[in-house]
């Protein structure tokens, strides 16, 4: 039983009707634009835009979207081809010139796979294998006071093909990078 | 316009709130279980001079996104250092994860763990691998979904009622949709090179150094074996899309996709990432494949009903 008067009560809900309306308009344009930015990404259509000057503000929010929700990314895991992995090596030497292995640590099965996407990362270009490496080689300072130098030295494994596994070859590491960092 | 205003209401149709449930106990299970799998790494991944340090970090990302290191700067003016910051952080990150596992305002508690796995995410940019990106899409959907609207706290307390919506159809069909896309494009994407045409792919796969598990080195003998695994890969992620939607085939489909990801925890040894699709593609199709089952159960059980003479 409404106590409002007649008049009013249509009012009200005719008031209701509209604010129903428009969250669902609101609603329907907000599931478009997810659904749009995420094909946007999968149909490399962000790859084309970014050339054209005029669709640059858009291809800067679907990128700002990506960043925040990780819903629109590229989602080809392993796709097209299987990268091959690497190896870190961190040697530290201290005042003594004694050297020895330093390895970051990972106890747990999941910190491997995390490490070989470090790695992955690492190798997307050379400004981020610099970036990374200084990473390490602070993580190793601080975690170990006396090192005064770290040599870094990162190889990547050659996987044979499996004919090539046939014919007797087999993994091997080939280096990939090297850098020193010394302490002042 | 026929077949628009046929998909509008088939997007429109009110769903039941208890795959949502699943899904929300799935997912807070899952990140309470993946901060406890890393606990003895919390800060050499999120500390400030972890693997990749917050310098780093913080410079990779748009000045207008927060990073853990403003908020570590903010609470430093508490007088907490950047490690008690980081362990403050978690410790939050854990309890909306056990309140969204109980159902208690799941709107909130959701958008809270959402914006804190973000900040987590951020400091530990440089490790971040398709785990993290599925587990954070999988809390965003926890935010617009009414996850809460079963099996939870406040509906045993019968402060909130279980009851068909609208919202948690269109949500639902909302995650249908991002998992075919996912499945689909990643599927193509694969196809799009020879590596899992021929087999390489599931050969490299399995001898990387980090991945090898097991010693398989005698399918280098059988190529034809890892051809054949390699495109069963690209039918499963690349038929998924057309597959789950069909009543025959969804079963099927299902099951060939949770086989699919337990070999990746198994063979690369990969769990969580395995695990975290697992519970999405239950989140999304669990509830139609359980109720295709029923279907199929009561049929066979009708067919065999001896008729009374």
């Amino acid at each position: 039983m409404s106590f409002l008067s007649p008049q009013r009560d249509k009012t009200v809900r005719g008031h209701h009707y509209g604010v129903q309306r428009m969250t669902t308009f609101l609603v329907s344009v907000g599931i478009s634009l997810h659904f749009a930015m995420i094909l946007f990404v999968v149909f490399h259509l962000d790859d084309r835009m970014v050339k054209k000057p005029a669709w640059r503000p858009v291809v800067s929010l679907s990128s700002l979207y990506s960043t925040v929700t990780f819903a629109n990314r590229n989602f080809g895991f392993f796709a097209p081809s299987v990268t091959p992995d690497w190896n870190l090596q961190i040697t530290a030497v201290n005042d003594s010139g004694h050297r020895w292995r330093y390895s970051l640590r990972t106890p747990s099965r999941e910190m491997q796979v995390k490490m070989y996407s470090m790695l992955g990362h690492f190798a997307e270009d050379n400004d981020t294998m610099d970036l990374f490496a200084r990473s390490w080689a602070v993580h190793a300072m601080n975690d170990e006071p006396m090192i005064i130098r770290v040599d870094i030295d990162v190889t990547r494994n050659s996987i044979p093909s499996m004919s090539d596994y046939r014919n007797g070859k087999r993994t091997r590491p080939e280096p990939f990078y090297s850098t020193t960092f010394d302490a002042k | 316009m026929f077949l628009i205003r046929q998909a509008l209401r088939w997007f429109k149709q009110p769903d039941s709130p208890e795959p949502l449930a699943v899904l929300r106990i799935g997912v807070s299970l899952f990140c309470l279980l993946s901060l406890w799998v890393v606990r003895k790494s919390l800060l050499d991944i999120y500390g400030q001079y972890g693997f990749v340090q917050w310098a780093i970090t913080r410079g990779t990302l748009p000045v207008v996104l927060p990073h853990l290191g403003n908020v570590s700067l903010l609470l430093g003016r508490l007088g907490l250092s950047a490690n008690q910051s980081v362990y403050i952080l978690l410790g939050v990150y854990a309890v909306s994860l056990i309140l969204l596992l109980a159902g208690v305002a799941t709107h909130w508690t959701a958008t809270l763990a959402w914006c804190l796995h973000l900040l987590l995410m951020y400091a530990g940019a440089g490790l971040l691998y398709g785990m993290d990106y599925f587990t954070h899409i999988a809390l965003f959907y926890c935010i617009i979904m009414p996850v809460g609207d079963a099996l939870s706290i406040p509906v045993a307390l019968g402060w909130r009622t279980s009851k068909f919506s609208i919202s948690a159809g269109v949500t639902r069909k909302m995650l249908q949709l991002q998992m075919c896309i996912i499945y689909g494009s990643s599927g193509l994407e694969k196809a799009s090179g020879i590596q899992w045409w021929n087999g390489e792919a599931i050969w490299r796969a399995l001898t990387l150094p980090v991945f090898h598990r097991f010693d398989v080195s005698w399918i280098a003998f059988v190529p034809s074996l890892a051809a054949v695994a390699g495109w069963s890969v690209l039918a499963i992620e690349c038929g998924y899309s057309v597959m789950m939607w069909s009543g025959h085939t969804r079963v099927l489909w299902f099951c060939l996709v949770i086989a699919m990801h337990f070999g990746i925890g198994l063979f690369m040894g990969m769990w969580l990432f395995a695990l975290i699709m697992i519970v999405m593609n239950v989140g999304a199709f669990g509830y139609d494949v359980w109720k295709d089952c029923c279907a199929w159960r009561y049929k066979a059980q009708t067919e065999y009903i001896p008729v009374a003479a």
